[in-house]
């Protein structure tokens, strides 16, 4: 990483290049096709948050159902839906969007000096797609849930609804395509939008994650289109590419959906390292250890995370060769993630830590995604997987790194970047609260789920053995609590952001290029295009001289900006 | 790496520095990056073909007809020789000749079509349905999906051809669209020789 | 103060150790074990879970550490120390883990092959202290008696067909013709499944053997193996197959020698009796589960069987 800051400066706003001084976007903006990147990423973040809620009710009626061992209260007939579009929301309207679409799309080009992405047009189509694709899998409640799980594997997925699995397959298309269109801005504009100052080991961490995300979803999105396509022929026109009773095979369909699904899984994470790499440096106030390490680990995450897939399918008859193919291939994984782990230690060693609630679900992020990785090397070994594939040590593993990661992370990003994306403040406590009851209610709801997919219970049950019944109610309770600890977090938002105290342009003191601009920043981002004085993380090398630069330069911007349109406030 | 970065806000003078620079076009790099995603979803497909290929016994499956080779091989050649028609335009466009550029851009759609409509005769004269057997399946999903990339190749062309009317819309040093419907045309040209191989060869 | 630190390093570094042995061997995660391979997860399953109690107590430890040792100290606004990297540390942590996967690997690789071999049989009594340990006294008596007479006969391995439906599972003895709606196998002998799936994928699991294989409709899968103690164990149908997959079960009973092939006998003369084979389609599993369904499903079941 460049350690000697590069010296430039800010000259006053020229009068070819007129910017509008308003900061603050009128509300109905949000509901226009605005192709303005900061507009696009708030609406993606709250609509996703909205599916979060309804993809966690799900969680609640599952973990209602669960309280007890017999299948008393959504009943068979139901169950199955129930996780198919709960896994299905979290994962496409949730995790995915709101990490690429919500956090890339607001960050991204603030941070790389940009005024917006390379096409802003496509990227207003991409949102676009997300609330009908959004909307038709819910719908589907009313006619014929998809019931045959978010892997809607063959045959099954062939012989239970029509309907609802096609109306799955139609929206998982329509929330894909825009996840491919979202990636092509991303790679285009960090590839080619960096201020000429910037090269690419002066990028933000953060970048360096989309990009690596990007480059992902553009290698693994079309083959899960491929499979979906063909799964449409079996289940409308007739044909049998995955239906043995015509010669098909249905093993080619999980192949196919893995080669997408598990690089989906670090589609779903690497966004959340860039972000706790940003996080963690701001409130420690140390430079990020080992830039460069974070960063190529990510991509070196990005190409092994295409040679994996198969290690979903240790049970499904997988010649032996492979099977020990792709548990080395799996396990290696744990190296480039290692190394961000203990890169982040070593961050937080020897910093100052503040602790506010962004700096809480960070660390909380690091511990309890550890656990998640810890149990997926458990699971990456063919032998012990046999045993606790298909049981609830999975649905821990999962949410472990889910939940205790994407969710803690974008949680952490929510809280850390708030004052620069509405101008106000939140309340510290409020957030404390929220972080110790989703800590708790977390890790009530799943660690016991370790214990019985060891111990016997299969997933994907709604009726279990009553020797299970303790530990299930445990689970249940977390869950009630988790739900409990969205309260204080939306409160806090709301409120914030309608009446919270005025924040500041650097409430943090942060040194990344989004810190150099107003809260909320203007239309075009920067009246003029910033220069790069230090690098990103240069905590305690010469933060001081830089802070107060930046200080300056939104200064002399807010200044021009009123000049031009005095009348507006 | 530490205190000889010892900038203040004082030493901070004026460095005049332009506005915003700006960007070169990006947008042919964008199509570039969305048809690495495209081929993507072809090789998926192919994937899945050559292992039902691979693991089946006998393939094309017992009792699948014949394949005629000559129309198919026609129309192969039709598609493969737009290629060069259509690079023709770029060498036009270069030199700022929009007729000649309208000229090959209006060939190669004719061409397209014809590739189409080869395509539709093939189709409604094979002796096996898209339900027939796996081979059948395939060659009609991956063949269909090809055509549906060739139709819409074929509307860019002609997209451009309107847009082509009003004087100075392209020209030498502003021809995004031109490049963009062509490397379009070369990639959907590529994906047919592929599949030709595989469906038809191999 | 250097050496009061490095004594202080030292005792964690063994605390941890301790902890990670104790906590891999004592967990009580894991039910009984019935089968030669089950001995052999555990085994492999306490060592990983050793390795991952000491990576977590490590990770973890340093963070708490960093917690409260690298707060902020109340009025001071500066920043941390600038250090920015430094290679032999960098070194270290990428080449530990990269060490400890590839080791990992290798040892489940080892673990797989004796589990798919049989081989785990003749390792019982001299090898790994990966068995011993977890199964109890009495088990692992009881299996070195079998494991002699399995040795001593070396008959080749029982083979039975499995058949997996919406949802009820079918066993099939070809040398004998007995069809069984339950599992029986000899202790001490090598088991062979042959699998498949009537309609949808389903997967055969005995939670006390550590075992499980899909059964993949169009497709013929097998599993080994040799069960080791007497008893009846829970099979388990651990592959989504529709509304009802969390009730498709069946018993396997594990039996002395002997008694099973009286079992048997008692089967094949039963069959004499009744020579219509055993109608074992949803309409049986819907009686067997009479009292665990609903009326309504109950008779939703056996509508489907009527078909
Ligand atoms: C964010 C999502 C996410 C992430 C990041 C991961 C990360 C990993 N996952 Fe996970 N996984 C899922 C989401 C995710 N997974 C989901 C959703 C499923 C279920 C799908 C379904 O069936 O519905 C699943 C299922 C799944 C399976 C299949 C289980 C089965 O069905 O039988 C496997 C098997 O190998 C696996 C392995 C791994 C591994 C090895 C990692 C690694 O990347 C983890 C690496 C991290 C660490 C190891 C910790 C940090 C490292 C160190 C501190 C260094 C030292 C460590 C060692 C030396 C070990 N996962
Ligand atoms: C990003 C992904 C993500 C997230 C965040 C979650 C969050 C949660 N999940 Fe989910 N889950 C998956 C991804 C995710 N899950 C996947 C991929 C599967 C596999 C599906 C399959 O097998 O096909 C799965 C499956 C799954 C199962 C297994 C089902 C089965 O196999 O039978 C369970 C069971 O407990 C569960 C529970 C929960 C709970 C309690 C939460 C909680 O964290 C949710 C907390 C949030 C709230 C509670 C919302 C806020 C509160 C309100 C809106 C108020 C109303 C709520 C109540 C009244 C309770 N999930
Ligand atoms: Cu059969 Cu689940
Ligand atoms: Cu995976």
């Amino acid at each position: 990483m460049t350690a000697q800051a590069q010296i430039g400066s800010f000259s006053p706003a020229d009068d070819s290049h007129r910017h509008n001084s308003t900061l603050e976007q009128p509300w109905w903006i949000y509901f226009t096709f605005s192709t303005d990147h900061k507009v696009i990423g708030i609406q993606y973040l709250v609509t996703t948050f909205i599916f979060y809620l309804i993809g966690g009710a799900l969680a609640g009626l599952i973990r209602a159902e669960l309280y007890t061992p017999e299948a008393d209260v959504v009943g068979f007939e139901y169950y199955n839906g129930i996780f198919t579009i709960h896994a299905t929301v979290m994962i496409f309207l949730w995790i995915v969007p709101a990490l690429t679409g919500g956090f890339g799309n607001y960050l991204v080009p603030l941070m790389i000096g940009a005024r917006d992405m390379a096409f802003p047009k496509l990227n207003a189509v991409a949102f676009w797609l997300i609330p009908p694709g959004g909307i038709l899998l819910l719908l589907s409640f009313f006619v014929d849930t998809p019931d045959a799980g978010w892997t809607s594997y063959p045959p099954l997925s062939l012989l239970t609804g029509v309907v609802g699995q096609a109306i799955w397959i139609m929206s998982i298309l329509i929330l894909g395509t825009s996840s491919i269109l979202a990636a092509v801005n991303f790679t285009v504009t960090i590839l080619k939008m960096r201020i000429p100052d910037m090269t690419m080991t002066d990028m933000p961490l953060f970048c360096w994650a989309m990009l690596a995300t990007s480059i992902l979803t553009l290698v693994a999105t079309p083959a899960l289109a491929g499979a979906l396509i063909l799964l449409s022929f079996d289940l409308l026109a007739g044909t049998s590419f995955f239906n043995p009773t015509g010669g098909g095979d249905p093993v080619v369909y999980q192949h196919l959906f893995w080669f997408y699904s598990h690089p989906a899984v670090y589609i779903m994470i690497l966004p959340v390292f860039g972000m706790i790499s940003e996080i963690l440096p701001v409130h420690a106030r140390r430079p990020i250890f080992a830039y460069k390490a974070i960063a190529y680990s990510s991509m070196a995450i990005c190409g092994l995370g295409l040679i994996v897939w198969a290690h979903h399918m240790f049970t499904s008859g997988t010649p032996n060769w492979m099977r020990i193919f792709f548990m080395i291939a799996t396990m290696v994984i744990a190296v480039p993630t290692g190394i961000k782990i203990f890169s982040w230690l070593a961050t937080l060693w020897g910093g100052k830590i503040r602790y506010r609630s962004a700096m809480l679900f960070g660390m909380g992020f690091v511990s309890m995604f550890l656990i998640g990785g810890l149990s997926g090397i458990i699971l990456a070994s063919v032998p012990l997987d046999i045993h606790v594939h298909d049981t609830y040590f999975v649905v821990a593993h999962l949410h472990y790194v889910l939940f205790g990661g994407s969710v803690l992370g974008i949680f952490a990003g929510i809280y850390h970047w708030f004052p620069k994306i509405t101008g106000r403040m939140y309340n510290e406590l409020l957030g404390k609260i929220h972080f110790a009851l989703t800590f708790i209610g977390f890790n009530l709801a799943f660690l016991p789920m370790h214990k019985l997919g060891l111990e016997g219970m299969p997933r994907r049950v709604a009726q279990y053995d009553p020797q299970f019944t303790t530990l299930n109610q445990v689970c249940s309770i977390g869950t009630l609590i988790l739900a409990i600890s969205t309260l204080p977090f939306l409160i806090n938002i709301i409120v914030s952001w309608v009446a919270g105290k005025r924040a500041e342009n650097n409430p943090w003191e942060g040194l990344t290029l989004e810190w150099t601009t107003s809260s909320p920043p203007p239309i075009e981002n920067f009246v003029e295009e910033p220069i790069l004085i230090t690098g990103p993380y240069d905590y305690g090398v010469h933060s001081r001289e830089a802070l107060a630069f930046f200080k300056e330069q939104v200064a002399l911007m807010q200044k021009a900006a009123q000049s031009q349109q005095p009348s507006h406030s | 790496m530490q205190a000889e970065a010892n900038l203040s806000a004082a030493q901070v003078t004026a460095v005049a520095h332009s506005s915003h620079h700006h960007h070169p076009d990006l947008r042919l790099f964008g199509v570039k990056v969305f048809l690495l995603a495209e081929s993507v979803l072809f090789l998926s497909l192919f994937a899945a073909y050559l292992t039902f290929k691979f693991t089946a016994p006998v393939w094309p499956p017992e009792g699948t007809p014949e394949r005629e080779l000559l129309l198919p091989g026609l129309n192969s050649l039709v598609l493969i020789a737009s290629s060069f028609v259509i690079h023709q335009a770029e060498d036009a466009i270069r030199e700022n000749d929009v007729p000649a550029v309208q000229k090959w851009f209006g060939l190669t759609a004719l061409m397209g079509m014809i590739f189409l409509a080869g395509q539709a005769y093939e189709y409604l004269h094979l002796e096996f349905g898209l339900t027939t057997n796996l081979y059948a399946s395939s060659f009609y999903v991956l063949t269909g999906f090809h055509g549906l990339h060739v139709l819409v190749g074929v509307l860019l062309i002609l997209g451009v051809l309107w847009r082509s009317r009003v004087a100075g819309h392209y020209s030498a040093e502003k021809h995004f669209g031109i490049a963009a419907a062509e490397l379009y045309w070369h990639f959907v040209d590529v994906i047919w020789i592929i599949l030709f191989f595989l469906l038809y060869i191999l | 103060m250097g050496i009061l630190n490095n004594i202080l390093l030292v005792a964690a570094g063994i605390a941890l150790t301790l902890a990670s042995l104790w906590f891999g061997n004592n967990h009580h995660l894991l039910p009984e074990t019935a089968a030669t391979e089950a001995e052999l997860f555990d085994g492999l399953f306490n060592t990983t879970l050793v390795i991952a109690t000491g990576i977590f107590l490590v990770v973890e430890g340093i963070l708490i550490f960093c917690a409260f040792r690298f707060r902020k100290p109340p009025g001071d606004d500066t920043d941390g120390s600038p250090v920015e990297g430094n290679i032999l540390l960098e070194v270290v942590w990428t080449a530990v883990p990269a060490v400890i996967v590839l080791w990992l690997a290798v040892d489940s690789f080892d673990v797989y092959q004796r589990m798919q071999t049989g081989s785990g049989i003749l390792m019982l009594g001299h090898s790994h202290s990966h068995s011993a340990e977890v199964a109890s006294h009495e088990a692992s008596e009881q299996a070195t008696h079998y494991q002699e007479a399995f040795t001593k006969a070396s008959r080749p391995a029982l083979e039975v067909e499995v058949t997996g439906m919406q949802y009820a599972w079918v066993f099939t003895y070809p040398e004998t013709g007995v069809v069984s709606s339950e599992l029986h196998v000899p202790a001490g002998e090598r088991v062979i499944l042959h699998m498949t799936a009537q309609d949808v994928n389903h997967a055969f699991w005995v939670p006390q053997f550590r075992l499980k294989q899909d059964l993949i409709a169009g497709r013929t899968t097998e599993l080994a193996f040799t069960a080791n103690k007497i008893g009846e164990y829970p099979i388990v149908c651990a592959e989504l197959c529709g509304p009802y997959h969390g009730i498709m079960a069946s018993q396997l009973i594990v039996e002395d020698p002997e008694v099973f092939a009286t079992w048997q006998q008692q089967q094949v003369l039963a069959m004499k009796e009744h020579p219509q084979p055993i109608q074992l389609a949803s309409s049986a599993f819907a009686e067997a589960h009479q009292h665990s369904l609903s009326p309504d499903v109950a008779h939703h079941l056996r509508a489907i069987a009527h078909h």
